[in-house]
Formats: C-alpha cells, structure tokens, sequence
C-alpha cells in the first residue's frame, strides 16, 4: 500500500551525469551530446567547484549550430555564454511530490531541460522531468489499488459489524429472556417442591389418621393402642398445618400456574419475536410487535422507566416483522439507556396516511441538535467504547426505508427524546405485482 | 419462646417472596419487600440476621440494597438471588456487597435452606463481636473498617507473573514485609514461612487457573483475606469465587493503582478484624465443593503446606 511505502526522495531518482566546465567550447560540448553516453540526457549542467553555473541543452547547441556559420563563428567560444543560467534546481532530499509540484510550476514548454540535483546548493547530479513524472503516475495507480483494496475492506468489515450488531442484539435478546424465565421458573420450581413435601406429609398423615380410624373401629383395640394413635396422628397433623401451605394452597397452584403461562408467553414472544416460522413478509399488527419488543426488553427496561402504552386501532401493516420488530427494540433500549434514573417511555400508535404511526418517547437525557443530527450515521454513538456500536440506528433507518417507511426524531437536552417512525400498510412492490395482490385479497 | 432469626427477602415479583414466605416462614421471622426502599425501611425497624435479595428491580438495584443493608447491619449474612449472572453485577456483589452467596434462580429449596441455615447461624455468632467493632466507626463506606490497632503484621503475598503489582504494593507499604511469587508453589512457601494476612494474586497462573487453591486455602485458613487480580469475564468462574472461595475483593486487569492500594487497605483492616475474633471468621466459611473434582496436584501443594502450617501456632 501506498502508505506503507517509505517514502521515495529525489535522492533516489539522481543520475550522476559528469559535469562540464564553463570554459569548455561549443563544439566540444556537442560532440558530447552526440556520443553514447550521453544518447538520454537533454541537457549537461555546467559547474565550477561544486556551484552549478547553469545547463546546456540539446536545443541551445541546435540554435547555435541553426545560425549561418553557427558552428564556425560560435564552435571555438566558451559554453558559458549559451548556457541557461537559472536551471530548476531541486535539492537532494526534497520528497519526490513537492520536487515534482514544483518542476510542473516552473518548467518551460516543450520540455528541453531536465533539473538540477544540489545538496545545501552543491551540484550532485542531474533529474529527469520524465521519469520524476512517471514515478508520480506510478504513484497515483499504486494509491488508486490502494484505494481500491480499502473500500472493499471497509465493505467487508462494514457487513461483518452489522452482523455482529445482530448478534449482539440476539445476544442481549435471549440473555434478558432468559433472566425472566428464571423468574417464574424460580417460584414454579419453589412451589412445587412445597407441594411435594407437603404432599409428603399429607400422604402420611393420612396413614396416621387411617391407623387411628381403624383403631377405634376395632373392638379389640386397647386404649393404649388408641391414644398411641391418636398422638401419633396428631403429631402428623400438626406437621401438615405447620408447614401453612394448606391455606395457601390454592394460591400456590394460582402462581405456579401463572407462571407457567409467563414462561409459555415468553417462548411465544422470543418466537414471534424472530418471526423464524413465518414467511419473510408477512401482514401484523403494529401493536404486537410493540408488545413483542417490550416483553423482550422487559428485563432492562423495568429498572429504568414505567411503560405507558397508548395504542389505537391499527390495519394490518405488510411488513418483515422479525426485522421491524428489531427496530422496535433498539429505539426502547436506547430509550432506556437514555433514563439516568427512573422514568417514563411511553408508547402512542394510531392510523395515519394509509398506514400506521409509532412513537415511543422518553424522558431521558435528550440529546443536543449536532448529536440528533448524526445519529443515522453508521458507528456513531456517544456510549463509552466497547458498550455502543453505533449500527442500531443506521440499521434501523435502513430497514425503515427500505419498507417505504419513515422514521424522524424530536429531542430536548435535559427533557427527553421521541422517536416518530411511520409504516405504509402496504409494500410498493406488492402494490403492483398481481400475484400477491390476489393472495392478500 | 425461643426468639426466631429474621430473614430479609427482597425481590419486585411478589410470588417469588410468597412461595420464599411458605418455605421459610415455619423457621424464621420472615419479613418481605417488594423493592430497595421498602428493604431499607425494614432494615432500620429490624435486627436481621440474612438479607436475601434480588438484582434487578426498579429503581435500586439488589448490589446497591446489600451495600447499604451492609452499612446499617453489618452483622447480617447478605445473598444475592438472582435469575441473570452479569459480570457487573457480580462484581459489585464482591466489592460492594461483600456477599456471603450468589445464589441463581432457580434455586434448589434444599440449597437454599442449607445455605440460610448456615448464614443464620453464623449471623448469631458473628454479630456481638461485629457489632462491637462497629460501633466507632462511621465513615460510610468501609463498613469492615476496625480500629487501626487491630492490623497485625501479617505478610502480603503477591502471585503474579508479572513484577508491577507486587512493586506498586511493595513501594506503598514500607515496614510490612510484601513477598512476590511467580508460581503457587513459591506462593505456599512464603505463606509457609511467615504468617500471611493477604494474598494478591491473578487468576492464570503457570499452573493454570488457581481457583481450586484458593478454595482449599480458604476452607482451612479462613483468615487469609484474597484479592484476586483479573482480565478474566467469565461470570461462571466469578461465582465460584465467591460461593467457594469468598474472595474479598476482584479488580479487573489492568487495575488501576488507587483502586489496587484501597483494596489491600481494607483486606488488611478485614484481615484484622476477622483474626482477631473467630467468630468473624465463620462470616467467610466456603461452599462445600466436590473435592474429588480438585486437580490432584493443587490439592496436595495445598495440603503439604497446610501441614507444614501446623507446625506453628494456629492463628485462633
Ligand atoms: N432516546 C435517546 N435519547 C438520547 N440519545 C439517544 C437516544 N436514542 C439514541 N440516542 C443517541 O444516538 C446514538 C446512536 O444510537 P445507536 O442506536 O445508533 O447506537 P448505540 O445505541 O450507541 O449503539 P448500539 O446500537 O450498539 O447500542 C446513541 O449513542 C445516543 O447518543
């Protein structure tokens, strides 16, 4: 990559072209042009002691030799006074694209001189215009695959974050769900292992009570037998009473039943929730997937803020549910997220255009105008590193959009934020094919 | 009538306190409530020998209830009861409220009975010298603060594979010896040699994870106050800490050097306190493990040095 290249110096583009006197003679100085070694070179510099005096070109000799009798009247005078006495010089060390901006600026049209090499203003050697100009080709083309290779990177790592934003957000989902399964499932579990006991202690109690019955019933019994009896059947009953479930145990079977349905209600949610059993556009009702998001936030939100619902009567909404319902609870836990202490969110939807309307709002921190500005953009968030990805809202815009939808945001600092999300009953493509409309009429 | 121990439950779903109530209202003095607020006003009208709590309910979260229930009954047992293990949450239950169990929903009823049991009873064992260390001080938040008479002499051991820890609590505490140790075994030598009041030590050790050794160590030398240095987040491995190792403190690696120095001050305060009273030290008994599933070569390390232990005074 470009950027991993150290970077290239003129020092390394110099030719170490011999250089001639000022004093040697026209004629002499062309027939240096014309020999091999010289075959690449436009122009010879002209130095005395280390100072450049100036170059000599191919196209000076030319004019010279153009004259009538140049060669004769001009060939035996000193170079000198052909010479261009100020040559672009360009010292040693100067990065090759401040050297290559500055030749562009400065050099003459058709290019007939190349530059001057000097380190702290010593002649070290000669620069060629055109392979100065091809390195920086070469350049561009390397940052141009550079390019190239970077946006296909970020493309790559951009898809990878929004699959890994899914899976954290399952994760949360299922780790919250399975805490309030926990929950009933840990008075369910405690209840019944009441009732085994108790039942236990009934069960023997009963044999107490039947020795006792029998007892008494039998002629032959002594009143030894039968006080032994009756002591030991009392003991088992006061053991049965002691425990206080028989009171209770109507209760008991109340809540083990309640949460009985708790727990079957959260399986149906974590399943409605993902929608995995139902096709990918599917028609709902706007209200359930609230619920649906809310049962499955539940456990975080409930720390944070009571949840008033204030719904109206909806159409059905043709929509992916599994991805709305994903929208659903990002903006309730952000909501959430947003409550320093305890507070509010509350839930409003009604019909509207020809669809349907959410809003959720809470009064939470707000945000300021340059943060409610960006909080589409993907990865921007204001949560500490490691806790935010920033891709919920910018998923969550992309999946509005994408339903036709709309989705916009109001926000006070200090006073909370509302979040207006609209959803058209129907999808646009649907709309126009035939097929679906005669399978939804 | 023999007075019944009381026993605190907090949770915000009222049929896990009502089925709590039928388990253990037979036993105990059961009082209940429904939420942080009502817990504290409970604990101000009465003695308490347990706090059990749930983590998360509204508005006060069940670390911050066992904090404070800490501050104003330092001598109730306090047990985290909770249906979602989260690294912060337990965390804070080690740090803040120094939690004898974190016990997770849905319990088993003879667990949770054999675990109140033991707390209550050593709620009433612990509480007369609890209390009396208690009563000068209130300064808020170091609750196990004892008078700074009480600290003895006791070496520090650091086992660390790296030399920061040990130079950052060596530089902080002139006069009181700090040992380093790279391995377990140089760790027990120390310990062997001199009488050892904190044992600072990461959790991956050359000889892998050492929390079979702390356990063992902590069952017999209950005195031994351990901070466990980690970057480890396993909320499995951090429950086992506390059920069967009752570490004093966990700080995440890199720690911060105040946070570091608070907690060696107060573990050796801690370590004080509980020597200096038996009593105290039943606060910290462990949980019952299977021994059999100790890699063998930690236990018998660990044995070895318990029996080369004997041959000084025993501590109580
Ligand atoms: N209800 C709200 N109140 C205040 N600020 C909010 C609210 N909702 C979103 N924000 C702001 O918008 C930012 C972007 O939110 P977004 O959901 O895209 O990402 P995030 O919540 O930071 O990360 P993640 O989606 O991984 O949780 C948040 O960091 C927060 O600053």
């Amino acid at each position: 990559m470009a950027g991993q290249q150290t970077p290239t110096r003129i020092s390394d583009l110099v030719m170490r072209v011999h250089p001639i006197p000022p004093q040697m003679r026209v004629a002499d100085v062309a027939d240096l042009f014309l020999a091999e070694a010289c075959a690449d070179l436009l122009c010879l510099p002209v130095v005395r002691g280390g100072e450049t005096l100036g170059i000599v070109s191919r196209y000076d000799i030319m004019r010279v030799f153009l004259r009538q009798y140049g060669r004769e009247v001009f060939g035996a005078r000193p170079i000198e006074r052909f010479m261009n006495p100020s040559p672009l010089l360009v010292e040693q060390s100067t990065g090759i694209e401040e050297a290559s901006r500055y030749v562009r600026q400065h050099m003459r049209l058709p290019i007939t001189e190349d530059f001057v090499v000097v380190e702290n203003g010593e002649y070290r050697g000669m620069g060629m215009v055109t392979s100065l100009l091809e390195k920086m080709e070469q350049r561009v083309a390397a940052r141009g695959q550079a390019l190239v290779r970077a946006n296909q990177h970020l493309k790559a790592s951009q898809s990878h974050l929004v699959q890994s934003e899914k899976m954290a957000s399952l994760g949360q989902m299922v780790a919250g769900v399975a805490h309030e399964i926990n929950t009933p499932l840990g008075y369910v579990r405690s209840n019944v292992e009441l009732v085994r006991d108790f039942a236990a202690r009934t069960a023997t109690a009963l044999v107490a009570s039947g020795n006792l019955v029998r007892s008494l019933m039998d002629e032959r019994a002594t009143d030894d037998e039968i006080s032994q009896h009756l002591a030991v059947a009392t003991a088992e009953q006061d053991s049965v009473a002691e425990t206080g479930i028989l009171d209770e145990l109507d209760n008991l079977f109340d809540d083990t039943l309640h949460g009985l349905g708790e727990i079957s209600e959260l399986v149906l949610n974590l399943r409605n929730f993902s929608r995995l059993d139902r096709a990918r556009v599917d028609r709902v009702n706007l209200n359930e997937c609230l619920d649906s998001a809310l049962t499955i936030g539940r456990n975080l939100i409930k720390q944070k803020a009571e949840v008033v619902r204030d719904y109206g009567d909806l159409p059905q909404v043709e929509c992916a549910a599994s991805q709305i319902n994903q929208v659903l609870l990002n903006i309730l836990t952000n909501a959430a997220q947003a409550i320093d202490d305890f507070g509010v969110i509350r839930l409003q939807s009604r019909a509207l255009d020809e669809g349907v309307e959410i809003r959720i709002s809470d009064n939470g921190s707000g945000m300021p105008e340059t943060v409610r500005q960006r909080i589409f953009d993907p990865f921007y968030t204001t949560k500490p590193v490691g806790q935010g990805t920033g891709l919920g809202l910018s998923i969550s815009y992309q999946i509005i959009t994408q339903h036709g939808g709309s989705i916009a945001v109001a926000s006070t600092p200090g006073a909370g934020t509302e979040f207006r999300l609209w959803l058209p009953q129907q999808q646009a493509a649907t709309q126009r094919t035939p097929a679906t409309e005669a399978a939804a009429g | 009538m023999q007075l019944k121990p009381t026993v605190l439950f907090v949770d915000d779903e009222e049929r896990i306190l009502r089925t709590l109530n039928l388990a253990f209202g037979a036993r105990y003095r059961v009082l209940t409530a429904n939420g942080g607020a009502r817990a504290l006003e409970l604990l101000r009208e009465n003695t308490v020998q347990v706090v059990v709590s749930d983590q998360r309910m509204p508005h006060m979260t069940g670390v911050e209830v066992l904090r404070q229930a800490r501050e104003m009954q330092p001598a109730a047992m306090r047990i985290l009861l909770t249906g979602y293990a989260e690294l912060a949450s337990i965390v804070g239950s080690i740090n803040d409220g120094e939690i004898f169990r974190y016990v997770q929903k849905p319990w088993q009823l003879d667990a949770l009975r054999n675990t109140l049991e033991e707390a209550v009873a050593i709620a009433e064992q612990s509480a007369a010298p609890l209390l009396k260390k208690h009563q000068p001080q209130k300064t808020g938040n170091e609750s196990t603060a004892a008078p700074a008479g009480t600290e003895d002499d006791g070496a520090i051991v650091v086992l660390d594979q790296r030399p920061d820890l040990f130079e950052l609590i060596r530089d902080s505490r002139p006069g009181r010896p700090v040992l380093s140790a790279g391995t377990l075994d140089e760790a027990l030598a120390h310990m062997a040699e001199q009488p050892t009041a904190v044992l600072v030590t990461d959790l991956n050790l050359p000889e892998g994870d050492i929390t079979d050794a702390l356990r063992l160590l902590k069952a017999r030398q209950p005195e031994l106050v351990t901070i466990v240095v980690t970057a480890f987040r396993d909320t499995t491995h951090l429950i086992r800490l506390i059920n069967q190792a009752q570490v004093y403190r966990v700080l995440p690696r890199p720690v911060s050097r105040n946070m570091l120095l608070r907690g060696v001050e107060s573990a050796l305060r801690h370590h004080g306190m509980i020597s200096a009273s038996p009593a105290l030290l039943r606060r910290h008994r462990v949980a019952e493990a299977n021994e059999v599933a100790v890699d063998n070569g930690v236990a018998s390390r660990v044995r070895g040095y318990l029996d080369r232990l004997r041959g000084r005074p025993a501590p109580v």
